[in-house]
């Protein structure tokens, strides 16, 4: 197995180049640091991985996710892979592990590279090079590598980027780069470096820390998307259907945890999170032409919104929402139901096609928009 | 609207469907369901609005693609040998891109088969027929096939014995019924083996009257005898609701002291026309308990225990206390 040294990945062998996020100009990067040769700033590495935040940042980060996350599960298994392995380090998690929720944490995260399944949506990109923005345990990241010809790997939070720079050493996997940043911007990387960005359900958490309004912070990450995309490269996004039919019936929304806040005016689910979180609601999610719009207001011209079900970190089928034949088909014919809820959803779904309901109720979109 | 993979099809679909619609195919997306973690397998449903049939694309997302290219030989290999008759879905086309290679098969009107009451028993008939016929068709005792079936035995002990997920003891039977099985390998004849063989496989095609096969991306060529009935048998237990699962299905119906009389009529009229060695059966059931698991570890990776996993390793060491090993 080839070993790799993460502790000097030499820039000039990387297809991107990182910039300083004030002055815009190329980094110097060494095997300790990235230096700004003219403001002078300078970004550590931290166990080999380049640091564009700090531990303070991405505790602030975190704890506003405490109550969606597994608080000290990445610690564990990040330092479990560095000793024992990352396979031997899942196994044991996976035997100590006693609830569902737990299991599932790990083998969504870390094993089903079939969520991957949207890639088959883009170009071919042998040639081409990858954000995976929000990588997390890096599952995305990893699946790209396998046919992209190098993928960066981005998170704020530290530990899962560490599993993950544990698992490419150990598979030596030489074209996934991790870098620890994220939740400021501009993001360090030059103009157009990019033939892909994905942002699989990180759009609506961009916006959680802060007192701009959610929609502007939202808007310019889109806009810094556009600018680190080559012209003809994909922006990729996974997000939830502000509208999906689930809501509907009192599925609580899977980031504010609160029931029909999504279906809420904003002002009327802020006023409604303050009284039950304690704190504003912020996690945003759209309808497809409001997405549409954001897009295209960011400067993507090309997009096309398609639907995944049950949703887009599982999908079993991925459709065209607007095409009726194919709906029908796929709730008609294809779809298995598994439980009460999904006969339910494939008795009626025949009448909401025709009234043009379930085109706009689906549960989430995987949406592709080209710079 | 487009699929990349579709798109990039396009000349090929024109080839193979030339006065078609071009502007009509549509298409739907579907992954593997269940517990297939790591077999990051994709299905793609391509119909033409204007015209039938309906394609079906089948590729990977992890560009192990061996599968792929499995089922397409296969189905070739069966076509070779004249056996069209009994074989749906028409195998379409290997096509290979840059990063990506697609088996295509077409369905006209295919609808899964019931499987309750009546038409069960008469679906369960047929596929006994039908899998009888190729394995008869297929079955080669020739001096390579000690040696294949063999090797099969090495390959699936060698998945079973690394995987993380398994006790020792459960390893230490998967290899005592290897061995046992393998002193044994010259009384048998290799057959084509689907691999994956049970009703969920079988659909009507109305228009050409017939029962279609399909998933033949686990076929063996050169496999063992009898695993293909037993998981029929066993998993046919399972769907009819007599049982909570296949493998205690498949222990309930084969590992009393003899097996059940339905049962054993099934096996008589197979082991007849296939010449097969007697009182094997018990041994046969170790080895398929053996595939299973392998299979299942293969499918899923070795990390993640699941209690389909442990009834397998369940049925291991019961063929192992049963053969008295």
């Amino acid at each position: 197995m080839t070993q790799i040294n993460l502790q000097q990945p030499a820039q000039r062998d990387l297809p991107f180049h990182f910039v300083c996020p004030h002055c815009q100009v190329e980094l110097e990067v060494t095997e300790w640091e990235a230096t700004c040769p003219l403001c002078a700033r300078q970004w550590p590495r931290r166990e080999g991985i380049l640091a564009f935040v700090s531990e303070a940042e991405e505790y602030a980060f975190l704890s506003r996710l405490k109550e969606v996350e597994m608080p000290g599960i990445e610690d564990e298994l990040a330092n479990a892979a560095a000793t024992q392995g990352w396979r031997a380090a899942l196994t044991s998690y996976y035997r100590q592990a006693t609830t569902p929720e737990q299991r599932a944490f790990v083998s969504h995260y870390t094993l089903e590279e079939k969520r991957a399944v949207w890639k088959l949506l883009l170009p071919p990109g042998k040639e081409a090079i990858a954000l995976d923005y929000g990588c997390g345990f890096g599952i995305y990241s990893l699946n790209l590598a396998r046919t992209y010809r190098h993928v960066c790997a981005v998170d704020l939070t530290f530990a899962r980027l560490n599993f993950l720079k544990q698992r490419i050493m150990q598979d030596g996997i030489a074209n996934v780069t991790p870098i620890w940043a994220g939740d400021r911007l501009p993001l360090p990387f030059s103009e157009a470096c990019f033939d892909l960005v994905m942002m699989n359900g990180v759009l609506e958490w961009v916006a959680v820390n802060g007192n701009t309004p959610p929609e502007q912070i939202q808007q310019a990450y889109l806009s810094e998307m556009y600018r680190i995309l080559r012209p003809g490269g994909h922006l990729y996004i996974g997000i939830e259907n502000r509208y999906g039919y689930g809501y509907f019936f009192g599925k609580r929304d899977e980031h504010s945890y609160l029931r029909f806040s999504t279906l809420l005016p904003r002002r009327v689910a802020n006023a409604y999170s303050q009284l039950v979180r304690g704190k504003p609601y912020r996690e945003y999610t759209y309808s497809a032409k409001q997405l549409v719009s954001l897009l295209h207001y960011s400067g993507f011209a090309q997009i096309q919104v398609y639907a995944p079900i049950p949703g887009y970190n599982a999908p079993r089928f991925i459709v065209n929402p607007q095409d009726r034949q194919v709906l029908r088909s796929t709730f008609a014919d294809l779809m298995k139901p598994r439980n009460t809820k999904e006969r339910l959803m494939k008795a009626i779904a025949p009448v909401a096609i025709k009234i043009g309901l379930l085109q706009k109720t689906l549960p989430a979109f995987m949406i592709l928009a080209e710079k | 609207m487009t699929l990349s993979i579709v798109e990039s099809l396009k000349p090929d679909l024109d080839r193979l469907y030339p006065e078609t619609d071009r502007a009509a195919w549509r298409f739907v997306c579907t992954t593997a369901a269940g517990d297939n973690r790591n077999d990051a397998k994709v299905t793609v449903f391509v119909y033409n609005t204007a015209r039938h049939p309906m394609l079906v694309l089948k590729t990977s997302l992890t560009g192990d693609d061996t599968w792929v290219k499995n089922q397409y030989l296969t189905l070739q290999f069966l076509e070779h040998l004249k056996l069209w008759d009994i074989l749906y879905p028409r195998p379409i086309a290997l096509i290979e891109h840059d990063q990506h290679r697609f088996y295509v098969e077409s369905y006209v009107d295919a609808r899964p088969v019931a499987y309750r009451g009546k038409s069960l028993q008469s679906i369960m008939r047929w596929a006994i027929e039908w899998l009888t016929t190729v394995h008869c068709a297929t079955s080669a005792s020739d001096a390579s096939a000690s040696h294949n079936l063999s090797s099969l035995l090495t390959a699936w002990v060698s998945i079973i014995q690394d995987a993380s997920c398994l006790t020792s003891k459960e390893v230490s039977a998967a290899r005592v019924i290897a061995e046992a099985a393998r002193e044994v390998t010259s009384a048998f004849p290799t057959v084509l083996m689907h691999g994956d063989f049970h009703p969920n496989q079988f659909l009507h095609m109305y228009r050409a009257q017939t029962v279609g096969i399909v998933d033949w991306e686990h076929a063996i060529l050169k496999g063992w005898p009898v695993l293909d009935l037993i998981e029929l048998l066993s998993t046919t237990a399972y769907l009819a609701g007599q049982y909570p699962s296949s493998p205690q299905a498949c222990q309930t119906l084969f590992m009393q002291p003899n097996p059940h009389p339905m049962i054993a009529r099934f096996l008589d009229n197979y082991w007849s026309r296939l010449v097969l060695p007697p009182d094997t059966v018990k041994l046969l059931l170790g080895v398929y308990g053996l595939y299973s698991l392998a299979q299942v570890i293969a499918l899923r990776g070795d990390i993640l225990p699941l209690p389909a996993i442990t009834e397998r390793s369940h049925l291991l060491l019961a063929a192992r206390s049963l053969l008295q090993l």
